[in-house]
């Protein structure tokens, strides 16, 4: 055996054993509650895997959403970048007029003024070397500009690049504004720097249009951090400074997405993208509050219908289990009554197993009622059949005590004792009739001594009826006794042969012959008067066998002849009579 | 019809068991009737009256085997013959036609059946 499963075997063995040692209670539940039970135990492992499911579907919803914040970054990221080229174009294009060349003439600022109002915005010159303004649409061309140095216009000029600033509060506007610098190079060398400075409304209106999805806000910051422009509540939050280190390893060039708190202190899931034609960084942040009560409508959905599906299994074997207890008690109640001895109804319930034992209820009962019927009728039959048996003894007595008073108990033992041999075998046999060798074995019991010897018996084997058996049993019990005084058993080697048969008739006619025929006894005589005896042997089956009785007193002893129909001596069809 | 003194009042026995029949027979005999039958069967009873040509009263055995006395019972009822019952039954199982009569359950004694016998024949 492989040894595996030698130790299963062991093992099933040693958990048999423990169950054996540790006999449980049998547990006697109603029906529904089994029911109830096996719902549950259908239905929970769907449950368990549609919760694997729903985490399963709850984390990719969560990742979609994410992917879907950052796509939404690029895009507003995408939207900023277009939004600062088209300025950048517009002011390049400006850069290459020659009549700025001189540090701006008249002409050059109406030219500036057209496009700033174009480009909705004002437009500025600057001096590459100091980074001093030295023209400004917003005011008239020969007032006096202030005189601080612009360091993004220094950086533009240095670098000859074109510079995008921060956030930063104009120095003629008062108010926050962004700038678009452009140098304007000749041959190579920046000869002034061009710049466009923007209130940043414009640019939380790009902002508001990119974002598309309501619980999203887009914010755009600066290089430091401050806050440009917001998709939402634009005015409040402009300038202000986000500092927190998303937002850092946001600005030094990596595009992150984390959960952090945003400015209003909600935690918030945040994608930042680095905005290119700027430098600047715009992230989208959505509070997990939102991405939550997604999530938590999504669970609301999944319990709802788990519950659902629980408390309607839970209802169904409810309905299931009154559907079958209802039978069940029905067939309960019949089963009482079957008890009691009544007749209980079939019932028609809509469970064919209950209607069929409530059928074999029914049968059973009627069975029963059939059997006790026939018992009362046995037990009346047994009745009539002793109360006759009786009457029988007392003709006996009766007869006995006129015919031989003087040996009155012994003879009436006797002949009792005859009658009662036909009774005991008929009872051997179940009432089924009395085998006539058995029989007569049984009648000459009292001499059973010679039996075989001096009282030969031969014939074919007969099933008698009870009457014939009676009526048989006495005959040779009297006959036997007769020659035991008087005849061939009186002396030392007088012989009896009894002998019996059927002829070859057909049924109707059929003929049965029992003799008894005594050899080598005493000279008999006939009775002078016809005793109790004669009555026994030759009366009697003349009348109740109807049978022919002939006698023969010979000089070495008598021969006692009986011949009948077969159909009055023979058991028929086996039923007792 | 009263009988004379010097008359045996003629009493007809039905019983199909013939050691029991023969018995009755004997002991009616001894006490002064002239048995008619023993008859063992219902039709053997019908052949006996008719024989007989009547009789002063009778004894039935009420279950003759496979039959029942009841037509006996009938036609004796029709003859105004009185008859008394016996059985190894009880009374409440005879067939209606029995009840009438007076019932002797088996084994009884004799005597219980000659006086009955006697009470009939004088009253008829």
């Amino acid at each position: 055996m492989n040894p595996l499963w030698t130790i299963l075997f062991h093992l099933i063995n040693k958990i048999k054993g423990q169950r054996n040692h540790e006999p449980k209670p049998p547990s006697d539940w109603p029906l529904r509650r089994h029911l109830t039970r096996f719902a549950f135990g259908l239905v929970l492992p769907v449950m368990v895997l549609s919760a694997a499911s729903y985490y399963a579907l709850d984390r990719a919803e969560r990742q979609r959403f994410q992917d879907s914040v950052v796509a939404e970054a690029n895009q507003t990221a995408s939207a900023v970048d277009r939004e600062v080229a088209g300025i950048l174009g517009a002011l390049a294009t400006l850069a290459t007029r020659t009549d700025l060349d001189a540090g701006g003439t008249g002409q050059f600022y109406e030219q500036a003024t057209r496009v700033a109002k174009l480009l909705g915005s004002n437009i500025i010159l600057f001096e590459p070397a100091s980074g001093r303004q030295i023209m400004n649409t917003r005011v008239p061309f020969s007032a006096s500009l202030p005189g601080g140095a612009d360091q993004t216009a220094l950086l533009a000029a240095q670098t000859r690049v074109p510079q995008v600033s921060g956030i930063k509060i104009g120095q003629v506007a008062k108010t926050p504004v962004f700038g678009v610098y452009v140098p304007v190079l000749r041959d190579g060398a920046a000869v002034a720097v061009l710049a466009g400075a923007y209130e940043p409304t414009r640019l939380a209106r790009v902002l508001e249009e990119s974002v598309t999805k309501t619980q999203m806000i887009a914010t755009a910051i600066d290089q430091t951090g401050k806050i440009v422009a917001r998709s939402a509540q634009h005015e409040r939050f402009v300038g202000l400074e986000v500092s927190n280190a998303v937002a850092r390893s946001a600005l030094a060039g990596q595009s992150v997405i984390a959960y952090a708190p945003n400015l209003e202190g909600e935690m918030s899931l945040m994608a930042f993208t680095r905005s290119s034609t700027s430098g600047w960084s715009v992230y989208i942040h959505v509070p997990t509050q939102i991405i939550d009560a997604l999530s938590f409508r999504r669970w609301l959905y999944f319990s709802g219908v788990s519950s659902f599906a629980l408390l309607s299994s839970v209802a169904l074997a409810t309905i299931v289990g009154r559907y079958i207890a209802r039978p069940m008690a029905l067939i309960a109640e019949g089963a009482r009554r079957l008890g009691e001895g009544e007749i209980p109804p079939i019932i028609t319930s809509k469970l064919r197993e209950a209607n069929n034992i409530s059928a074999l209820l029914h049968q059973a009962a009627l069975q029963r009622r059939q059997h006790e019927e026939s018992i009362e009728m046995l037990l009346r039959e047994v009745n009539h059949r002793s109360k006759n048996l009786l009457a029988v003894v007392q003709v006996i007595a009766m007869q006995t005590v006129r015919s031989s008073p003087e040996d009155f108990l012994a003879t009436f033992s006797e002949r009792v004792g005859a009658l009662m041999v036909s009774q005991d075998l008929l009872i051997k046999s179940n009432w089924q009739g009395v085998d006539l060798g058995e029989l007569t074995q049984s009648a000459l019991h009292p001499f059973r001594d010679l039996l075989g010897t001096r009282i030969k018996t031969a014939g074919p084997a007969i099933r008698l009826s009870a009457a014939a058996a009676q009526t048989i049993a006495i005959a040779q019990h009297e006959l036997a006794t007769n020659a035991a005084k008087y005849g061939a058993l009186s002396n030392s080697h007088g012989c009896v042969d009894v002998t019996w048969q059927l002829s070859d008739d057909d049924p109707e006619n059929q003929r049965f012959v029992l003799t008894w025929v005594e050899r080598d006894g005493q000279p008999v005589t006939p009775p002078t008067h016809r005793g109790f005896g004669t009555t026994m042997i030759v009366d009697v089956p003349r009348m109740e066998l109807r049978a022919d009785v002939k006698i023969d007193y010979a000089s070495d002893g008598i021969c006692w002849r009986m011949d009948a129909p077969a159909a009055r001596v023979l058991e028929k069809d086996g039923v007792a009579s | 019809m009263t009988s004379p003194s010097n008359i045996r009042p003629r009493v007809l026995i039905v019983e199909d068991q013939a050691l029991i029949a023969l018995a009755l027979a004997d002991e009616l005999d001894a006490a002064g009737f002239e048995v008619i039958g023993p008859a063992l069967s219902v039709l053997h009873a019908f052949e006996c009256l008719r024989t007989a040509d009547g009789c002063d009263a009778a004894v039935l055995d009420v279950n003759l085997g496979h039959e029942t006395a009841e037509p006996i019972a009938h036609e004796l009822i029709s003859l105004s013959i009185p008859f008394v019952v016996m059985s190894g039954y009880a009374r409440s199982q005879h067939p209606p036609v029995f009840r009438s009569a007076l019932s002797l359950v088996k084994p009884f004694g004799i005597q219980a059946l000659v006086d009955e016998l006697r009470r009939l024949v004088r009253q008829h």
